[in-house]
């Protein structure tokens, strides 16, 4: 049991000015780069690292912490002004964020994704200081039969996204899943679908997929329906009234059960290594948009949409830390790099860190909070400041996207290999919406294909092939049996309930 | 008879791409295998019953009558060749040449022809592009 003494001590180390301003600049530089596709906060953070060997280790890991914390809220930004997402986990933010943008209304869209994505970081954040312990060993339950279940509950979810046409969401999600395989095969470890090109090996870019499918092919696809005349990328009226232009306390208390759900979606995914906020931002939408008592408006500038997704995506980087502080578990890239700073540090991340460096970790929670505080502020301004920027003519916007795409993806994927990937994507990405399949099913079932096609190899070896063997894992029951509930409640419910209301 | 929509379109090329992979891309691109319980064919195999069982209800019974805009596509497919072959020249000729060309022919394209905002997009862009990847985060630009 961690002393009370030592809680106040690194609340105490925390709250200094040194500190605030390492946080400030490590949101500001997250925010900044975040908001650039493809180039994200990861990179920022990996580029950071070495700069922080001079500095001490608390505000190193506060600027570290603050550069990834800034970047939740800035991939939100060109996701929501020009449904480019500067991460592949702004995408979910864009379904709803981008319509309403586009009804002219980018502050009030940018500041929902604010408000829902620093609340759901600070409840992940509450989650994690308090109660990390009991969820690290509730994690470390999860073997691959567990995964597995969780995987296809995951997939049971995609269920509240297929909209009107089943058969083009399973065509979808099968061609995301295929397009998982490319690479080496998890079980025997033998190239797949590589056509003599040893960068797939690794299978193909995240980055190159996400941002050629969701950012170029919407590029395309507006550039394509240009008339001729050139028009700002957003029509924002300056004069517009206030209730457009920001987030009333009425609107923001009634989406609190949103983003509470999805704060609760983000850091459970969150705790299990290796789930991501991706995954987190679109199971929480479409429970969101499925459970909502109006579903037909999701997509068209709904604010549940887009906090349903903020939430879930930021609440993943708090509890991304509970098994990298409990257990010296990474449980994403940031977390990942966040653990190599500590070691560089001398700092030894696992079940000892709460007793040998108690007050360094407390410390730490304490940044993460200055970190929301400041992620908000800022947020206010920056906000402001790029809602202006896309008022700009469309002819600049998108030819500045195209190139931001073209470097942030280069230097994300090592090379103009991962760019060229991007393109076929693009192309693959148009022809898919132009023939009303979603390309949003084709991402989630791409993001977590790999992990179940691993997780169903490991249970098949587990069970020897004998599926009976489940009754042993009653966890995985559990969530086999939600799945089913979600598939019914999700899919078949929602379809009949959207049908008799057509009717 | 049946009409030609753009969902019959699809049905089909989904029906014939998961023929293509049953029967001449899986066993192509994957090595054969003999033991395990997950080979590297398996998962593929199902995803290709998947489109054709998939395609054969879209092409059966499909959901909306739209048909497809071809003048739409022919643009797209425009802007789609422009971006190719910048990258061609990216990759040839480096990022600082290429990418003002690029942001102009795209600007030009889209019918912009204001000095100030041709300026901005082909010179000022690729420039703040180039200052804070290259100067300010010193990696290297294609």
């Amino acid at each position: 049991m961690v002393d009370l003494n030592i809680i106040l001590a690194g609340f105490a180390d925390a709250f200094t000015l040194h500190n605030l301003l390492f946080v400030l600049a490590g949101v500001a530089l997250g925010q900044l780069v975040g908001a650039i596709p493809g180039i994200g906060p990861v990179m920022a953070m990996a580029i950071a690292i070495p700069f922080t060997f001079i500095i001490d280790p608390l505000p190193a890991i506060a600027f570290l912490v603050g550069i990834n914390k800034g970047g939740l809220v800035g991939g939100a930004i060109p996701a929501v002004l020009i449904n480019t997402p500067g991460t592949p986990d702004a995408a979910a933010t864009a379904l709803d964020g981008y319509p309403l943008a586009k009804q002219g209304k980018p502050q009030k869209a940018t500041k929902m994704a604010l408000y829902a994505s620093v609340t759901g970081d600070t409840i992940s954040d509450i989650v994690l200081i308090t109660v990390a312990a009991p969820l690290a060993i509730f994690a470390l339950k999860m073997g691959p039969v567990e995964i597995f279940a969780l995987m296809i509950f995951a997939f049971s979810v995609i269920a509240g996204l297929i909209g009107k046409s089943v058969p083009k969401g399973i065509i979808a999600a099968a061609l995301g899943l295929l397009c998982a395989t490319v690479g080496l095969d998890p079980e025997h470890s033998t190239p797949r679908f590589y056509f003599g090109w040893f960068e797939l090996y690794d299978g193909l870019p995240l980055a190159s997929v996400a941002i050629g499918m969701l950012a170029i092919s919407e590029v395309l696809r507006r550039l394509a329906s240009n008339t001729g005349t050139v028009r700002p990328a957003i029509d924002y009226d300056a004069s517009q009234s206030k209730e457009d232009r920001r987030i009333s306390w009425a609107e923001y208390w009634s989406c609190r059960i949103t983003m509470l759900r999805g704060a609760a979606i983000g850091t459970v995914l969150g705790a299990l290594p290796g789930i991501g906020s991706t995954a987190a931002a679109f199971m929480s939408y479409a429970a969101t948009k499925q459970s909502s008592k109006d579903p037909e408006s999701f997509g068209k500038g709904n604010l549940h949409g887009i906090a349903a997704a903020e939430s879930a995506n930021s609440a993943v980087m708090g509890a991304n830390l509970i098994p990298l502080l409990t257990l010296g578990i990474p449980g994403s890239v940031g977390a990942a790099l966040i653990i190599s700073a500590f070691v560089i540090h001398g700092i030894q991340p696992g079940p000892l860190l709460f007793e040998q460096q108690g007050r360094l970790v407390y410390g730490l929670f304490g940044a993460m909070v200055m970190a929301n505080v400041a992620n908000l502020i800022l947020g206010q301004f920056g906000l402001r400041l790029w809602s202006r920027v896309v008022t700009a003519p469309e002819s600049v916007i998108f030819s500045a996207a195209i190139l931001l795409c073209i470097v942030g993806v280069s230097l994300s994927t090592g090379g103009l290999f991962g760019v060229a990937i991007m393109l076929i994507f693009a192309g693959f990405g148009f022809l898919m919406n132009m023939f009303g399949f979603s390309t949003v099913i084709f991402i989630i079932a791409f993001f977590l294909g790999p992990r179940f096609e691993i997780s169903l190899s490991q249970t098949l070896v587990l069970l020897d092939g004998n599926l009976m063997g489940l009754t042993h894992y009653p966890l995985a029951l559990a969530l086999l049996v939600l799945s089913a509930i979600s598939i019914w409640w999700l899919g078949i419910r929602g379809r009949n309930q959207s049908t008799n209301s057509q009717a | 008879m049946m009409s030609i929509t753009s969902d019959r379109v699809a049905g089909f090329c989904s029906i014939f791409f998961g023929l293509v992979l049953l029967f001449w891309l899986t066993p192509f691109a994957t090595e054969t295998v003999d033991y395990g319980w997950m080979r590297p064919k398996t998962l593929p195999d199902i995803l290709a019953w998947i489109l054709i069982f998939a395609g054969s209800a879209l092409a059966g019974v499909p959901s909306e009558p739209a048909g497809i805009n071809f003048l739409l596509f022919g643009k797209a497919v425009t802007y789609f060749v422009l971006i190719v072959l910048g990258l061609f020249a990216i990759a040839h000729f480096g990022y600082l040449l290429v990418a003002p060309l690029l942001a102009l022919a795209i600007m030009l394209l889209l019918g912009e022809r204001r000095w100030f905002w041709l300026f901005t997009g082909a010179v000022l862009v690729p420039a703040a592009i180039w200052l804070f990847i290259e100067i300010l985060l010193s990696r290297p630009l294609p």
